[in-house]
């Protein structure tokens, strides 16, 4: 049950993803300004998104992990 | 000693040292062709988030991405887009074809392919593509090396010379160790690649433009079309959304099909390696973030390179930077190029040997190993040949490989997930949509909205694969159910296939 639950909310993390960087969804945030840590934001939103999804494979290996265990 | 000695003599070193590792490491694997191949199935986490990392940025990414960051901007981000996408269902896929490659014997994607949609021409046209995409990719990979070595040392290892020297200590350690070779050295080259790239990152726009922030905020001022998504095209007009878009999808879908990385799968340890390395795979691929910012310092540069792809060691070179930082500079560029070039070349000649020759000719352990060092050696050669006289034709083969590459992706999860695909659907989705991709390929001014013709590939393939697999039965639906069984782990002819599920306790 809860291993569903993790692969419904990471498949829809990945697809907010696909959104969030390609057209039309990437629009409200191709901008310049304000830069972070010195980047344009355009190029920092896209590599939050990376990070984000690395924090998002830790938790689901977690979470699977821990439902292997139990299946055994 | 002129200066230009010195950083020879770091290249020598580094290309020693890779030759050190790449032979050391054959001594353990076993002389079959699952050793050679597949490393005995016995690769652990930290080489093969190596592998993955270093395979996949390759001289592309220390050329060509500071190269498109230099005179297309934005449009590069997309590069750092699609990586972690492409690979993060690899979590679940990837421990699926491993155990299929446990259960029955294979090393190949192509022999995964096949043992779930027997057909020897499918076998043949998989081995074919393959080929077709790699040729191309490894006569960049031994360019890219050639120009590196050229420019650093002022021209005195002419391309000839330079590219010869880094892919003779590839082929000899390819040749020698096979995939053990591959994975040790690609370990090595992936940790210089990911310092290099950092530390060049944060350097370059310190001393040329006193940090990372001031550099943007005078592109920003000076060239603000470069710092917002999609871009420029290589003719510096703006890019289409579409166009960027579709291209972050097709490499997505595509990108964990390229043979190469594909067959990992099966080198892995444990179904948790393979796990792990997707979660760790997103830090790797951040080191684009730096690559970007190399060359965004290029920008505002009062001088500009001949070629887009040369501003990194142009930049390198005139600023006055110690020998000893441009020959660190130099090895990382060539581990790039050489981590993904030896790859490729193992994989090719596997490839040719297990899915181009086998289904047709009986062949001994031993001969597999013989013909497939042959073909290294082969391959090599012509592309060898290619590098030396390359006209764009060659760019434009990569190029529309992509494209190839992503319509392996449908029969491939349907051999895996889908019960109902049959061989006649994944054949013939298979050749309609590489047809509908080429074509667009080569009448590109017909793309609506620009869209990537891997896309539109996908398009009728997808359709095509299920339409056809409901109008035709399954030959052998015993066959296809031990197959998807032995997939989940749930054996019936192994008995100890419980253990698929806990590889990482073992």
């Amino acid at each position: 049950m809860k291993v569903r639950w993790t692969r419904g909310g990471v498949t829809l993390f990945f697809v907010l993803f696909v959104l969030a960087v390609t057209w039309p969804g990437m629009i409200p945030f191709n901008r310049i300004y304000p830069l972070v840590f010195g980047l344009p934001f355009s190029m920092f939103w896209i590599a939050l998104w990376v990070f984000a999804s690395f924090l998002v494979l830790l938790l689901v290996d977690r979470t699977e992990g821990r439902a292997r265990e139990e299946d055994e | 000693m002129a200066r230009w000695q010195l950083i020879a003599i770091i290249i020598a070193l580094y290309l020693a040292i890779t030759l050190g590792i790449g032979l050391r490491a054959g001594r353990k694997a076993s002389k079959s062709v699952t050793g050679y191949v597949a490393g005995d199935r016995a690769f652990g986490l930290v080489v093969m988030y190596f592998i993955f990392g270093a395979t996949m940025f390759s001289a592309f990414a220390f050329l060509g991405g500071p190269g498109w960051a230099y005179s297309r901007g934005a449009a590069a981000f997309y590069i750092l887009s699609y990586g972690i996408l492409g690979m993060a269902p690899w979590y679940w896929v990837g421990p699926r074809a491993a155990r299929v490659g446990r259960e029955y014997g294979y090393v190949t994607q192509v022999q995964l392919l096949v043992g779930r949609f027997p057909s020897k021409s499918l076998s043949a046209l998989m081995a074919a593509l393959t080929i077709l995409a790699f040729i191309p990719y490894i006569t960049l990979q031994m360019r890219g090396a050639g120009i590196v070595i050229e420019a650093v040392t002022d021209g005195n290892i002419p391309l000839w010379l330079g590219a010869g020297l880094a892919y003779g200590i590839v082929i000899l350690y390819v040749l020698s160790s096979g995939v053990a070779a591959v994975g040790w050295t690609n370990t090595f080259q992936g940790i210089f690649m990911l310092i290099i790239a950092w530390t060049l990152g944060i350097y370059l726009p310190m001393r040329l433009y006193g940090g990372i922030g001031p550099m943007f905020e005078e592109i920003a001022a000076q060239r603000p079309e470069l710092l917002t998504v999609p871009g420029l095209t290589a003719t510096g007009e703006p890019w289409t959304w579409g166009g960027y878009s579709t291209a972050i999808l097709v490499s997505a879908i595509g990108v964990s099909m390229w043979p190469h990385l594909f067959m990992k799968a099966f080198a892995a340890r444990d179904d948790d390696t393979i796990r792990r390395t997707v979660v760790l795979f997103p830090t790797f691929q951040l080191f684009l973030i730096p690559v970007f910012i190399i060359g965004f310092a290029g920008v505002l540069f009062p001088e500009s390179p001949g070629e887009p792809d040369f501003i990194l060691p142009f930049l390198i070179l005139r600023s006055d930077l110690p020998a000893l930082v441009v020959g660190l500079f130099c090895a990382g560029a060539l581990s790039a190029s050489m981590s993904t070039g030896d790859a490729l070349l193992h994989a090719g000649a596997s490839v040719a040997v297990e899915d181009g020759v086998r289904p047709f000719k009986k062949l001994g352990d031993a001969d597999q190993r013989k013909l497939m060092r042959i073909l290294v050696l082969a391959m090599g050669a012509i592309a060898y040949f290619f590098a030396l006289y390359e006209g764009v034709s060659l760019v434009v083969l990569l190029l529309s490989s992509y494209g190839i590459i992503a319509q392996f992706t449908p029969p491939l999860i349907s051999a895996l997930y889908w019960k109902r695909a049959t061989t006649e659907g994944v054949v013939s989705g298979l050749i309609s949509g590489s047809a509908v991709t080429l074509f667009f390929f080569f009448q590109g001014h017909l793309r609506p909205f620009d869209l990537h013709e891997g896309i539109l590939g996908l398009l009728v393939h997808i359709p095509v694969l299920v339409v056809v697999s409901f109008l035709t039965q399954d030959a052998d639906p015993k066959k296809t159910e031990a197959f998807l069984n032995a997939a989940q782990g749930r054996s019936a002819a192994n008995t100890h296939g419980a253990g698929a599920g806990n590889g990482g306790g073992a």
